[in-house]
């Protein structure tokens, strides 16, 4: 009789510890999964500047004579960015470059006035601006999203499960060097 | 923001001195009616003493001074009346040409439900409010009022006996306004009542009682230490809630709150933005009916009131409503 209560508590034990396992686990794959769906939020976005690209460059092109050094460079970030056989972390920084050089094209149009009259121009730059701040969203949804994973793996007693897992920290986004330092005039002409 | 309180002055001098002579002539209205109600309630009162019929010889007077009560309230309604459509109506204009004052009216009651600010709470059943004031502000429409929402409570005592009390469920300035941005989803702004003092067990329990459907969407962490310690956010959309919550936005709505000093709640629902302050504060009331002849024309006075409408209307300014540089227009 001791005997089969003794077997009951450890089956139950076992049980509990069991489910315990699992819902851990599966938090787990939760949070990693989260990660990669907030990855791929940021990726919508930057598909979306992708396709609105052309359209700016070839309404700024009959203005900005003196820009082209600077036009062309958006043409080629851009297609670079495209290409498919690109690594992960290197289309990550062509498109931080991009965002580099959007900038400085939206500070250059200031010496345009005739251009920032342009209905079609006020409506990309709207469009731009759009787009740039919900990459920002998305890239802060990354970050929020990664930073729980990296809790929880980190954390009690979920980093026991995770290192059997073979789960590894992520990095957050961090605003790129270009991005914080305010862009000089100078220098952009001399692009 | 147009016109300083000393030229509103000089705008409004002639209907302050025409509602003054109103008002004085309310005052002696009254001081008759007391004077009356008193010197015939007490000769009643003094001839029933006469009679020995004991403490009922105080009925007339009594009933002397529940007349004079009536005619106060009576008089002093009547004044409010008076400053609210013939004052501050036009005050309100100088303010803002834009801006249109109705005293009787509130925010309907079917923008109150849609901004879902107190969802958690019972439905009203008693909902009142007044000072309700509409315009445009450079490029932002804006509607506000006061308003108090209530609902019943009934409970039994230990006898059995039904009770009823009044709860409230909100009190204060609701604004409704336009966003800047274009968006879908439902993003609250809620005070942060549990993290405050349970920490990050208070947000996980925050997380479960959304998934467990008591707010909408899930429980969106936001970087900024200050706002996470003072609100919580729930949003339909994570992208979304940070799209319109970006840490410009946060510092702003952080920095409102400080200056409200009040548990200011916000919603982003269907392109608008809805703020509930809550405040004991009565605005927009005329000074005392017995206030001394030369308060209305006192610049302070109406500095007050240009103070008050500052208060409730620089929500614009401060949640940077009006730049207009994304696809919004």
């Amino acid at each position: 009789m001791e005997l089969l209560t003794g077997l009951i508590c450890v089956g139950a034990g076992a049980l509990g510890l069991a489910i315990l396992y699992a819902i851990l686990y599966n938090s787990l794959i939760g949070k990693k999964n989260q990660v990669e769906y907030a990855f791929s939020g940021i990726d919508v976005q930057l598909k979306k500047r992708h396709d609105l690209i052309p359209n700016l460059v070839a309404t700024v092109k009959q203005y900005m004579e003196h820009e082209r050094g600077l036009l062309e460079r958006i043409t080629e970030l851009r297609s670079r960015a495209l290409s498919p056989n690109l690594p992960e972390g290197e289309r990550l920084q062509v498109e931080a470059a991009l965002s580099g050089v959007l900038r400085n094209l939206m500070i250059a149009v200031e010496n345009y006035p005739q251009l920032r009259a342009n209905e079609n121009f006020m409506h990309l730059q709207a469009s731009l601006n759009e787009i740039e701040e919900q990459i920002a969203a998305a890239r802060r949804t990354y970050n929020a999203a990664v930073t729980d994973y990296n809790n929880a793996i980190e954390m009690f007693p979920t980093n026991l499960i995770a290192s059997t897992m073979g789960l590894k920290r992520r990095a957050v986004f961090e605003a790129e060097e270009a991005e914080r330092a305010t862009p000089s005039v100078s220098q952009l002409f001399q692009q | 923001m147009q016109v300083s309180p000393v030229q509103a002055l000089r705008e409004l001098e002639p209907i302050l001195r025409a509602i003054e002579v109103e008002r004085s002539q309310r005052v002696h209205q009254f001081a008759q009616i007391t004077l009356w109600s008193v010197v015939i309630g007490g000769l009643l009162s003094l001839a029933l003493a006469m009679f020995q019929v004991g403490l009922w010889s105080l009925a007339p007077l009594g009933i002397a001074l529940i007349v004079v009560g009536v005619a106060y309230a009576s008089k002093a309604s009547e004044w409010r009346n008076t400053f609210k459509a013939r004052v501050m109506t036009q005050l309100v204009r100088l303010f803002h040409p834009s801006l249109n004052y109705y005293p009787m009216r509130a925010i309907p009651e079917a923008e109150y439900r849609l901004s879902m600010l107190f969802h958690n709470s019972p439905d009203p059943d008693r909902y009142r409010g007044e000072d309700y004031i509409e315009g445009v502000i450079d490029k932002t429409d804006i509607r506000l009022s006061e308003l108090h929402t209530e609902y019943r409570q009934v409970t039994y005592d230990s006898k059995g006996r039904r009770q009823e009390h009044w709860v409230t469920i909100f009190r204060g300035l609701f604004i409704s306004a336009d966003f800047h941005k274009h968006f879908h989803g439902v993003t609250l702004v809620l005070p942060d009542t549990e993290q405050s003092w349970l920490g990050g067990l208070g947000q996980w329990l925050q997380s479960i009682s959304a998934k467990l459907g008591n707010q909408p969407g899930e429980l969106v962490k936001m970087e900024d230490p200050e706002f996470e310690r003072l609100f919580k956010v729930f949003s339909t959309d994570q992208v979304e809630a940070r799209y319109i919550l970006t840490p410009n936005m946060i510092r702003r709505i952080v920095e409102f709150r400080n200056r409200t000093n009040s548990q200011v709640r916000l919603s982003f629902i269907a392109s608008r933005v809805f703020v509930a302050i809550p405040t004991y504060h009565n605005y927009f009331e005329p000074p005392s009916l017995f206030a001394p002849a030369d308060k209305l024309l006192d610049p302070s006075t109406l500095a007050e009131y240009f103070e008050e409408l500052k208060f409730a209307l620089a929500v614009v300014d401060e949640l940077n409503l009006n730049t207009r540089i994304w696809t919004k227009r």
